[in-house]
């Protein structure tokens, strides 16, 4: 007599290896979303008082070529006998060189505005809807730009408070290192 | 010890050597991470020190990964001068592993006014961030350079003291010529492009460069720095520049990519390829002959569709 042995063979539907593939990148997502939980970048708002302006987010792109231009303009001052705008334009020094650039920007005018501890070149834009007004004052070493919306915006003084009273805001610049640096930088 | 015929020989012949070496010790060495960088150190040291490019000469920085051999060049350096705002992140990791990791840093950017960066990726990482994030092509501009110049003489006679003079005369110099090639081609722009002049680059490094003509950049075709975007995202391009109606298109003249050929046919729009000075040679001349090209061109664009 033959005894017949019977197996009961389960179907082949892998759910043993489904479920432990999902378990793995449940593990992984988890373990990604931990790691990056733990490291994320803390934000350090900064807000700036009314009477200062962002050039990266406060300048439209002819006042940030200007201010760029000015105070480059400021560094080759300290080489010449005179920085009126006329002798800055005979020297071809940009902004206030008259060339097309110049044009596109607004066609500012500039003087020179002196006081007892300051100067300060003033430009008033011909075309006041591509650029506001813009000085750049010296006092000491230091150049800072300023800007007016109002394009015929003027001033007689260069103190900080003068400036501020009468709508001036100061163009502030800042140096951000590369945030993916992994450096002292952060 | 007993001094032979031969060792005496070989002692004259090694002291001259030697006094000879002391005598004209190298001046300073200087890492650079990019090609412009490499023109200007040229031009600022002279003759007074070298620069050494970190990256070899044929491999793309913006997909640089160090190897050992680029690692230990750092060791007999003075100096290293970064971009540091985001095209020459490896540098940082590279000083820290090699035997001089206390190196002097210049940050050349440091008295650049700096533009925020673009493209979606850009924008995405600056909401997060507090606008951190900006644009780190200052070295493809006139006023860029300049700038930047001016801070690396600087930074260079604080390492040097006994040689500021000559590194500040020497980037003066330097500055002047770079201002000429500016005005020289503005001089060739009769007519200043109107506001409703747009443009549109292909890859976000034209900023700076653009601003010295008074244009803003409208759209930017890659999606991030670097990365060539998918069918759909070139399609959303394509709809973008048609509805803003760009005027020309820059694009890139060593990055010859098929999709920017789909973008010139869809569009109709002109294509003007721009150096990003990256790729070729290290040279001192690069930087002036390369900017040089970039004016031309753009005064080309603007000559052929200001109406």
């Amino acid at each position: 007599m033959s005894s017949a042995i019977s197996v009961i063979v389960p179907p082949a539907s892998g759910r043993r290896e489904t479920v432990a593939v999902l378990l793995a990148a449940l593990i992984v997502v988890l373990s990604a979303t931990g790691f990056i939980a733990l490291h994320r970048d803390t934000a350090t708002a900064t807000s700036l008082p009314h009477w200062q302006v962002d050039l990266r987010s406060g300048l439209n792109a002819a006042e940030q070529g200007l201010t760029a231009d000015l105070l480059l303009a400021a560094d080759e001052m300290p080489y010449l006998d005179q920085v009126t705008p006329e002798a800055l334009a005979a020297e071809g020094l940009p902004p206030f060189f008259a060339d097309a650039t110049a044009t596109a920007r607004g066609g500012h005018h500039w003087q020179l505005i002196e006081t007892t501890d300051a100067q300060g070149w003033l430009g008033q834009p011909a075309a006041k809807e591509v650029a506001g007004a813009m000085l750049m004052r010296i006092a000491g070493e230091t150049p800072t730009i300023w800007l007016h919306r109002d394009g015929a915006a003027s001033t007689s003084a260069l103190d900080d408070a003068a400036l501020i009273a009468a709508g001036w805001r100061q163009v502030i610049t800042r140096f951000d290192a590369s945030v993916t640096r992994k450096d002292d930088q952060h | 010890m007993t001094l032979t015929r031969r060792s005496l020989l070989a002692a004259s012949l090694a002291l001259p050597l030697a006094s000879r070496l002391h005598a004209t010790a190298p001046g300073l060495r200087v890492g650079v991470t990019l090609h412009p960088y490499y023109s200007w150190l040229a031009n600022i040291l002279g003759d007074l020190g070298q620069p050494v490019p970190l990256v070899p000469e044929g491999f793309n920085p913006h997909a640089y990964e160090p190897r050992a051999e680029d690692i230990r060049r750092i060791g007999a350096l003075d100096a290293v001068v970064l971009n540091g705002i985001g095209h020459d992140d490896f540098a940082s990791r590279m000083i820290e592993a090699s035997e001089n990791p206390d190196v002097a840093v210049i940050e050349a950017n440091r008295n650049v006014p700096l533009l925020p960066a673009v493209g979606a990726f850009a924008r995405g990482l600056g909401d997060r961030i507090d606008g951190r994030v900006v644009n780190s092509h200052t070295f493809i501009s006139i006023a860029g350079a300049m700038a930047q110049v001016q801070t690396i003489s600087r930074d260079l006679g604080v390492l040097r003291p006994d040689d500021a003079e000559t590194f500040a005369a020497n980037a003066r110099a330097y500055n002047r010529r770079l201002r000429a090639i500016r005005a020289e081609a503005l001089a060739q722009v009769v007519e200043a492009p109107a506001p409703s002049f747009k443009v549109a680059t292909i890859h976000g490094a034209y900023d700076y460069l653009l601003r010295e003509f008074g244009l803003e950049v409208t759209a930017v075709v890659e999606p991030a720095h670097g990365i060539e975007p998918s069918p759909s995202q070139l399609a959303r391009t394509i709809q973008k520049i048609r509805d803003l109606n760009v005027s020309v298109i820059f694009s890139e003249s060593n990055f010859p990519s098929t999709y920017v050929d789909t973008i010139e046919a869809e569009t109709g729009v002109s294509m003007y390829p721009l150096s990003h000075i990256i790729h070729g040679p290290y040279t001192p001349e690069k930087f002036e002959i390369e900017m040089a090209a970039n004016f031309a061109t753009v005064v080309r664009a603007i000559r052929e569709n200001v109406a």
